[in-house]
């Protein structure tokens, strides 16, 4: 926290209060997301059986489209190299971009536990609180999880290179994937503003994971959707967290069609973010918090 | 006889053994009670049964849309495949409905609310199923049953009385494998304190049995899993039965072992649980 303290060096006010502001925001991130990060950590047996989970479930998957390739590869748009990779990588970023944890959660545990209050009397927004303490989550998860997954797929499965090279499509595919993190970061906390009003965890959280399985094309990829499906989830923002950034990686989306994949993410996540801040603001006016 | 110090100091909980009738009603009872203590919670049963239908009903929907492009998975056709995944649902519902609360063994044993239970004059067992029943999983014996007919009708299957027979024999047996393994896991917690982790941890491998056909995994998984891990007993082997397609199992007679196997899972949960209930000291603060 010291950087935030440290009087900012002399020049006209405004820079100088513009600067300040962004080292103290710096600052509240890295601290929310070093306490993101102990609590990854801090449970080692929990660790590897997180590992062995995500190990089974990247080799099942890439597996069964193995199976299925073999069967009829006429079906595919993609090689089959691309098409386990595409396993792969929806496996391990679903360990990441997860539904299953992050605000929605937290919400739905802070409201049963009535202990909210605490969080509001911090002078900075709950969604970016949220925000950051999720990014700190994630970059542990990322090390931690995908990482040596990620050698292990590899070293048994074969991984194809990003299409479009390792310079172009990998950083195509990077970007795209940050923007994910944060528009599911904006799908998760609205699933949260339903869990508040519901006032039911397992109930919003069981019928989310739904919602994004059949929507986010991340188990079965879009292009196999019949045409009233793809168009559903085609109007939604689902896809945007997982279909786009892997099609871009496998190559199902390229030339052109990846810069306008990722306008088009940029603006859901523009969306979402309005969203977002409507919704909390909505919900904290009839935000009622259990005494006792 | 012994003194009634040798008694107290004894570390193995000593209890007068109870009838077979007696002890279902005082599970009865814990049961009572259970349903009362959650009647505020009744919305959110329902929501939760409700979301648990969503995601099964995505799920299959899911699994209709690769189906449909590839018109069979390792040899089995959409509703061989939707009947396996809702036997798994019919099981797991059967076995958690019963038994969900093993999951908090570790904290009865962590927070040393064991021991008035160990005081009580019924099996401690009994005890911590009883205190609730997980009421949503009738949506997963619902689901399960219901997308069991369905796959049945459209195979083909006719409903005869042994058919049928086998149908509750293999059911029961799946479920009661799931909850010999989460017994088995959770009892861990009187060695490692923490054991939810361990179940946990069988979180993937579950949800491949619920989906796909193991075969599809190869000879050392199936070996794997009708062994160590016994989860192909829960919905694997007993589809094979049901679908006509036990010659298809590395032995049919493996998969006839079901109810046997069922039998033996349970007998090491206990095995493991009585083990460690005998090692159990509180936690003393």
């Amino acid at each position: 926290m010291s950087a935030a303290v440290r009087p900012a060096p002399d020049g006209p006010a405004s820079a100088q209060a513009a600067w300040r502001s962004a080292l103290h925001h710096l600052a509240l991130l890295r601290a929310f997301s070093r306490q993101g990060l102990q609590v990854r950590l801090a449970y080692r047996s929990e660790f590897w059986m997180h590992l062995l989970n995500t190990i089974v479930k990247m080799a099942a998957i890439a597996t069964v489209w193995r199976v299925l390739y073999h069967q009829s590869p006429g079906a595919f748009p993609i090689g089959r190299r691309q098409m386990v990779t595409y396993a792969i990588l929806a496996a391990l970023s679903s360990e990441v971009l997860t539904w299953w944890e992050g605000p929605h959660f937290y919400l739905g545990m802070r409201i049963r536990l009535g202990t909210l209050v605490g969080d509001l009397l911090r002078p900075i927004s709950l969604p970016y609180q949220l925000f950051a303490i999720r990014l700190g989550e994630s970059l542990a998860l990322l090390a931690t999880i995908t990482a040596p997954a990620l050698l292990i797929g590899g070293l048994v499965f074969g991984l194809a290179p990003p299409a479009g090279g390792y310079l172009a499509g990998g950083a195509a595919f990077a970007a795209s994937l940050c923007l994910s993190f944060v528009v599911l970061h904006c799908l998760n906390f609205l699933a949260g503003t339903v869990v508040i009003l519901t006032t039911s965890m397992e109930g919003v959280a069981t019928a989310w994971h739904g919602v994004m399985t059949i929507l986010s094309g991340w188990l079965v990829p879009l292009w196999f959707y019949p045409g009233w499906l793809r168009a559903v989830a085609d109007a939604l923002p689902f896809r945007t967290v997982f279909f786009t950034p892997l099609s871009i990686y496998v190559g199902f989306t390229h030339g052109s069609g990846v810069a306008w994949a990722l306008a088009e993410q940029l603006g859901w996540t523009a969306v979402l973010m309005v969203a977002v801040a409507g919704a909390w603001r909505g919900v904290r006016r009839r935000l009622v918090i259990q005494g006792g | 006889m012994r003194s009634l110090r040798e008694r107290i100091s004894s570390r193995q909980p000593q209890r007068q053994r109870i009838g077979l009738r007696r002890a279902l009603r005082h599970w009865w009872l814990f049961v009572r009670i259970g349903w009362r203590s959650r009647a505020i919670y009744r919305a959110d049963i329902l929501l939760w049964a409700l979301g648990i239908v969503v995601i099964n009903l995505a799920d299959l929907a899911l699994l209709g849309v690769l189906l449909r492009t590839f018109t069979s998975l390792g040899g089995w056709s959409i509703w061989e495949i939707v009947y396996l995944y809702c036997a798994f649902l019919a099981a797991l519902g059967l076995q958690q409905l019963f038994t969900w609360r093993f999951i908090f063994i570790q904290d009865y044993v962590q927070e040393g609310t064991l021991d008035p239970l160990l005081l009580r004059p019924s099996p401690t067992l009994l005890q911590i199923a009883g205190s609730e029943l997980a009421y949503k999983d009738l949506a997963h014996i619902g689901l399960g049953l219901a997308g069991i007919a369905v796959a049945a009708t459209r195979i083909g299957l006719p409903w005869t009385p042994s058919r049928l027979a086998w149908l509750v024999v293999l059911l029961t047996s799946g479920a009661v494998v799931l909850g010999g393994i989460t017994l088995s896991l959770c009892s861990l917690a009187f060695w490692t304190v923490r054991s939810r982790v361990f179940l946990s941890g069988t979180e993937e491998l579950q949800e491949l049995f619920q989906h796909f056909p193991a075969h599809i995994f190869g000879n050392w998984f199936l070996r794997l899993t009708s062994t160590v891990l016994p989860f192909a007993f829960v919905n694997y082997y007993p589809t094979l039965i049901l679908l006509g397609r036990a010659d298809q199992a590395p032995s049919p007679l493996l998969a006839y072992a079901t109810p046997l196997m069922a039998l033996v899972v349970a007998g090491v949960a206990l095995g493991i649980w009585r083990l460690g209930l005998r090692r159990y000291q509180s936690t003393g603060s």
